[in-house]
């Protein structure tokens, strides 16, 4: 079979990386590494000495004279810096041409959802699958906003059965409860705010740890309505989720009214405003009870008309610290910097995995990977019987 | 239906390490083998044990089992990352160990063969697959017990 040109790029030599200027068809194992081998500089010779062959063995498989062996693929995948499983099929997931994309920030969340999105995928191949549960709502021939608005109503309703107010909720423990999307919050340095990544087999979101919570909470919202939303099979990324020219993109659109709409309901507005309107002191203590940015806030109640412009412009001046200041929830607020600080690894995967260990389908290792802690240190800990202290 | 002993890397270099391969290859008596990835696993071993070269000169494992079908090598390489916890961006680490389970459990030609390894978190897998394990220690055991 010949793929298509669109899924048969140039995949990147780490050895010998060079720009991604070409796409050539290349339809079996023996022409990728054909084109590898060129694109490597080395000679034949060379080549084969680096992946232990000698010229005969590489000669007959490059002319199809013999199979590359499960050794002779990985120590090419190893040289050349693509994975075994483009050699053998040609296809990369949507997560890997977009790693060879960016840098940064940005470049080391999509490692990392790769290699989690890899992970999911194989322990679902072991019987333990993404327990993916949408909310069901057709989106309609509405606006973006409008579709927006819908699958919020939809995922509110989902969520009522589980009586965990999204508000009072750890919203990354919720989302994976109710909707069993894995949730990662991971170290990434700054400019980054989150991803989401879609496939049959994985739904996964990746926020950036953050200093401003309600930052961290609005990309979370706003990456789960990519992913109710359906329509994304592969990687959304959000560096700035704030951004005014990316908010003007249908998904965007769509996802940022969902975000809005989830975690400031337009009933819960109109109660908080009821007929006497928003003081200062009142707007504040609702940012607070919602855990949402007074800027945030400040939009939705002028979109749903609740406020006029110029207060909408005397409210969203205020910083979330100022907010919590004057509702008199510092602490509170202190508590929830903290936790957005913290990185937490996806918390099903998590359970998964160490399901696929307890009952003898996997070595302890991918779950030790996860947490990223020593085999050997929590296989000891695990083997303790226990932590009681003995008083007598 | 012969049973084969895949000793892991671990194992050959113990005996390497005292200097009784010898001990090994008459407990393995002809029964040895090993895969490629292994193979390959304990030439990089030769750098400090050069006693392990007699290992590819002497033949007493006979060839590397060679995994060449396209649906073998990807099986393989789930294996090595589902269970072994292996990466796409590290493609031979735990090769050896995946490649070992995969032609005990899934090829006849090798059902009922033991693997031997140090490895608990392997030697556990294993034996949850049904796998007959045995460790460097029990080897030394049986060849006590043969003189």
């Amino acid at each position: 079979m010949i793929p298509s040109l669109g899924k048969v790029i140039v995949p990147n030599l780490c050895d010998f990386r060079k720009p991604l200027a070409r796409i050539v068809p290349m339809p079996g194992t023996a022409d990728r590494v054909r084109h590898l081998l060129r694109e490597s500089g080395l000679t034949q010779h060379d080549f084969a000495t680096r992946i232990g062959l000698d010229d005969s063995k590489l000669s007959k498989a490059l002319g199809g004279g013999r199979r590359f062996s499960s050794l002779d693929l990985a120590r090419i995948a190893d040289l050349c810096r693509v994975t075994v499983d483009w050699l053998i099929t040609g296809d990369e997931p949507p997560l890997a041409l977009a790693a060879r994309s960016s840098g940064g920030s940005a470049g080391n969340a999509i490692r990392e959802a790769r290699r989690l999105s890899t992970m999911r995928s194989d322990i679902a191949d072991l019987g333990f699958p993404q327990p993916w549960h949408p909310s069901m709502t057709d989106l309609g021939s509405g606006g973006w906003v409008d579709q927006g608005n819908r699958l919020a109503d939809a995922a509110l309703a989902q969520i009522e059965q589980f009586d965990s107010p999204v508000e009072q909720t750890d919203l990354a423990d919720l989302v994976e409860a109710v909707f069993g999307a894995d949730v990662a919050v991971l170290d990434l340095g700054s400019g980054f705010d989150g991803l989401a990544t879609s496939s049959e087999q994985v739904k996964l979101i990746v926020l950036a740890t953050s200093q401003v919570p309600a930052r961290q909470r609005f990309t979370l919202a706003h990456e789960l309505g990519q992913l109710l939303a359906g329509d994304d099979q592969g990687v959304h990324l959000d560096e700035d989720v704030f951004d005014k020219a990316q908010a003007k993109t249908p998904s965007e659109m769509r996802a940022n009214a969902f975000a809005a709409s989830f975690l400031m309901p337009e009933a819960t507005l109109r109660t908080a405003v009821g007929t006497a309107g928003l003081t200062e002191q009142g707007f504040a203590a609702l940012a607070c009870e919602l855990v949402v940015t007074p800027s945030a806030l400040a939009y939705q109640l002028k979109s749903l008309r609740l406020i006029d412009a110029g207060t909408c412009d005397r409210f969203r001046g205020l910083t979330g610290r100022r907010a919590a200041s004057m509702a008199g929830r510092g602490g509170e607020f202190a508590k929830r910097v903290t936790e957005a600080s913290r990185p937490r690894p996806p918390g099903l995967l998590v359970r998964d995995t160490y399901a696929a260990y307890d009952v003898g389908a996997t070595t302890l290792r991918p779950y030790a990977n996860l947490l990223g802690v020593d085999v050997e240190e929590i296989r000891r800990a695990l083997d303790v019987e226990s932590g009681a202290f003995d008083a007598s | 239906m012969s049973t084969f002993l895949f000793p892991d890397n671990t194992v050959l270099c113990n005996f390497a390490a005292v200097e009784r391969l010898d001990l090994l290859q008459a407990v393995l008596n002809g029964r040895g083998r090993w895969t490629a990835a292994v193979a390959y696993e304990t030439s990089k071993s030769t750098r400090f044990l050069p006693a392990l070269t007699s290992l590819a000169t002497g033949g007493w494992l006979e060839e590397p089992i060679e995994i060449t079908a396209d649906a073998d090598v990807q099986h393989v390489n789930r294996v090595r990352r589902a269970v072994f916890g292996g990466t796409d961006d590290e493609p031979l680490k735990h090769l050896g160990e995946a490649e070992t389970c995969f032609v005990i459990k899934e090829w006849a030609a090798f059902a009922g063969s033991w693997w031997i390894s140090d490895d608990r978190e392997a030697l556990r897998y294993a034996r949850f697959q049904g796998i007959t394990t045995y460790e460097t220690i029990d080897l030394v055991s049986m060849a006590v017990a043969d003189g």
